[in-house]
């Protein structure tokens, strides 16, 4: 899909009357009745407080909700009473509430917006996940950084204990640090801010990268980032909060989607991280990666839950998982899963996310197979990883985590190799 | 006396050289056509494995987990079997064409019933491979969605849904290629019977408990909740 398809002709309408603008903040929203409000709400707020000489727009894509979502975006002023605190605005203030084709991974609903920014010749983009708790400072924070510090693509840093963001932490943040060269505390992150420059590129990109990616989420514009010639930034916003009455998706809706993303855009974006590592990630503000746990009973209880199947699980996965991983590395696992206290070390989980990722490349199976495959592994890793460090304090959490992507990043060159001989080889 | 006999072996002999001299030239003909079908078949065989090597058949079916089956069954890699069969059917083609020439009354239409059954064979053959793909496609995401899922024994599910795939596999290309129509069908209608009822059975009698966790599992609202998991992966 291009971009020009995705701009329909009423939102082209709305964008023509709006004009140009200095910020965008864009909200993807999917019944989303009981945040929207506040967002909005925070985000106008966030204009006035913090951006009051500057022209903004909000732009409010819809997936076709079946509650009030929509109406309470329609219905709530641009200059209500309530979110005019502290200042007013110098410049108009718009609102534009618009549809979109729902996918998972909310691709087109950010694609949607990026075309829209690029449109409106915007400075900044701002996106925000309605599922997560916002206020106008962290909306400030994000896009201050893409004029202040001329960054085209910004993604949070929160300080998470060792229980959250598991797959993060574990699998997405180690990963792409070590094939791109670039540390990024967030690869997969739902908020993220960018620059008008790296608006128009994704907007305009109408490759079939561009096409396959427009069904993705964020992993595909962190690839891309990292990948252009785009200068990446990262932004410290404290604790990442889920808003009330939002429950987590379950892993295994959202694990088959974020992994498949990423493969995908790994494969993609090959042509990158094969050749060259990137330059340095700019990192704004003093933070401490990993918080004190909030439970730490219960994070190890939760580790040790999350390790329980694991024999079980490479038993019955064994025919599956001998096509995708070498001999050492599954005897290794074998015998980490048989132990009588289980555990998946580091450096045995890096060559098993490289070996999945060639065999992604070589093609030996489905690549949602693959990804259901490694879903029990990845399990086991984070079970491990809670059973050790999830009442650890925030210091070691930070040190294994950083050892952690050490491990990954010791493993690149092998990657890089046995991809380009693959690759090679056709 | 002596002179009938004598008679009779002059013409015996004759008839014997004659029939020895037509018969020759139908045997030099059938050598050459056997020699000549082995070297196209040959050829056929090779160009076969170079077009699927080429094309990434080999990938294909390691990606259909054929590969992996076909090494299970002592067999030849993927495109080597594919030239093999190809190489045998264009053979035994050539063959029963030089046997045609010999004359043979007992041999007669030998060739046009094999030319009818070609078709018929290779529709089995691709009713097979497409079988052993759907079966295994089958077999892992079972066993996938199973583990994932928590589900008790799901080896034996999968094992289970790949088996019944094969069966019904068999069955079909068995059918295509009008090999004892009759009893195939009948046993399968038996075996695939008795199979479902053994199942039946088995899980009604011994699979109460599994049963029940298996509801519990994918109905938890009617059955107390799995305490949720504290754990944030986003």
């Amino acid at each position: 899909m291009s971009g020009n398809t995705l701009i329909s002709d009423d939102l082209l309408r709305q964008l023509v009357g709006v004009g140009q603008v200095d910020l965008v903040v864009g909200i993807p929203t999917l019944n989303h009745a009981s945040t929207i409000g506040d967002m909005v709400k925070a985000v106008q707020t966030c204009f006035l407080r913090h951006f009051p000489r500057q022209r903004t727009v909000l732009i409010h894509s819809d997936g076709g909700s079946t509650d009030a979502t929509v109406a309470i975006v329609r219905d709530r002023g641009v200059t209500d009473a309530d979110t005019v605190t502290t200042s007013h605005g110098l410049r108009t203030t718009h609102r534009i509430s618009t549809p979109y084709r729902p996918m998972p991974g909310q691709g087109d609903a950010s694609r949607l917006v990026l075309r829209a920014a690029d449109l409106l010749q915007a400075r900044v983009v701002v996106m925000l996940d309605p599922d997560l708790s916002v206020t106008p400072e962290r909306v400030a924070a994000l896009a201050r950084p893409v004029g202040e510090h001329e960054l085209d693509f910004v993604t949070p840093v929160y300080d998470r204990p060792p229980a959250d963001g598991l797959l993060v932490t574990q699998l997405l943040r180690p990963l792409f640090g070590s094939l791109f060269g670039r540390r990024l505390h967030e690869p997969s992150a739902s908020e993220f801010a960018c620059s008008g420059r790296f608006a128009a590129a994704w907007g305009e990109d109408s490759t079939e990268t561009a096409d396959a990616a427009a069904d993705g989420g964020t992993v595909w514009l962190t690839a891309a980032a990292l990948s252009g010639p785009f200068k990446t930034g990262q932004v410290v916003l404290g604790r990442r909060t889920a808003a009330a009455g939002r429950p987590q998706p379950p892993l295994a809706a959202v694990f088959p989607q974020i992994v498949g993303d990423a493969l995908l855009a790994l494969a993609a974006y090959a042509g990158r991280w094969t050749t060259a590592a990137g330059e340095a990630v700019l990192t704004l503000g003093a933070h401490r990666q990993s918080a004190e746990p909030d439970s730490a009973g219960r994070s190890a209880d939760d580790g040790t839950s999350l390790l329980a199947s694991f024999a079980d699980d490479v038993r019955n996965l064994e025919d599956i998982l001998r096509a995708v991983i070498g001999p050492d590395s599954l005897a290794a696992i074998v015998a980490a899963a048989n132990e009588p206290a289980p555990h998946y070390p580091g450096p045995l989980w890096a060559a098993t996310v490289a070996d999945f990722l060639v065999a992604y490349q070589r093609g030996v199976m489905r690549r949602d197979h693959l990804v259901q495959a490694l879903l029990p592994l990845y399990r086991a890793r984070a079970g491990s990883f809670l059973c050790t460090y999830g009442a650890a304090p925030g210091d070691a959490v930070d040190t294994a985590l950083e050892d952690l992507c050490v491990d990954f990043e010791r493993i690149r060159n092998q990657v890089v190799e046995r991809w380009t001989t693959t690759t090679q080889g056709r | 006396m002596t002179e009938m006999v004598v008679t009779a072996l002059r013409e015996a002999a004759t008839n014997f050289f004659q029939s020895a001299a037509a018969l020759l030239p139908r045997l030099v003909i059938t050598t050459s056509i056997v020699l000549v079908g082995w070297l196209i078949a040959t050829l056929c065989r090779r160009v076969m494995r170079y077009v699927l090597t080429r094309v990434g058949f080999g990938r294909l079916c390691d990606r259909q987990g054929v590969s992996a089956m076909l090494r299970g069954a002592d067999l030849p890699a993927a495109e080597d079997l594919a030239g093999t069969i190809v190489f045998w059917i264009v053979w035994i083609g050539f063959l029963l064409s030089g046997v045609d020439v010999l004359g043979f009354a007992a041999l007669q239409g030998i060739v046009s019933s094999f030319a009818l059954f070609v078709p018929r064979l290779l529709s089995g053959i691709v009713i097979l491979v497409v079988g052993f793909v759907l079966a295994n496609v089958a077999w892992r995401a079972t066993l996938l969605a199973a583990v994932n899922a928590k589900v008790p024994s799901p080896r034996v599910l999968s094992g289970t849904v790949r088996g019944l795939v094969l069966i019904l596999t068999a069955a079909m290309a068995l059918d295509q290629i009008a090999v004892a129509r009759t009893i195939v069908l009948t046993a399968f209608a038996i075996a695939f019977g008795a199979v479902m009822l053994g199942l039946a059975i088995a899980f009604g009698v011994g699979g109460g408990g599994i049963a029940r966790r298996i509801l519990d599992h994918w109905f938890p609202e009617r059955s107390s909740p799995e305490p949720p998991e504290h754990v944030g992966h986003l």
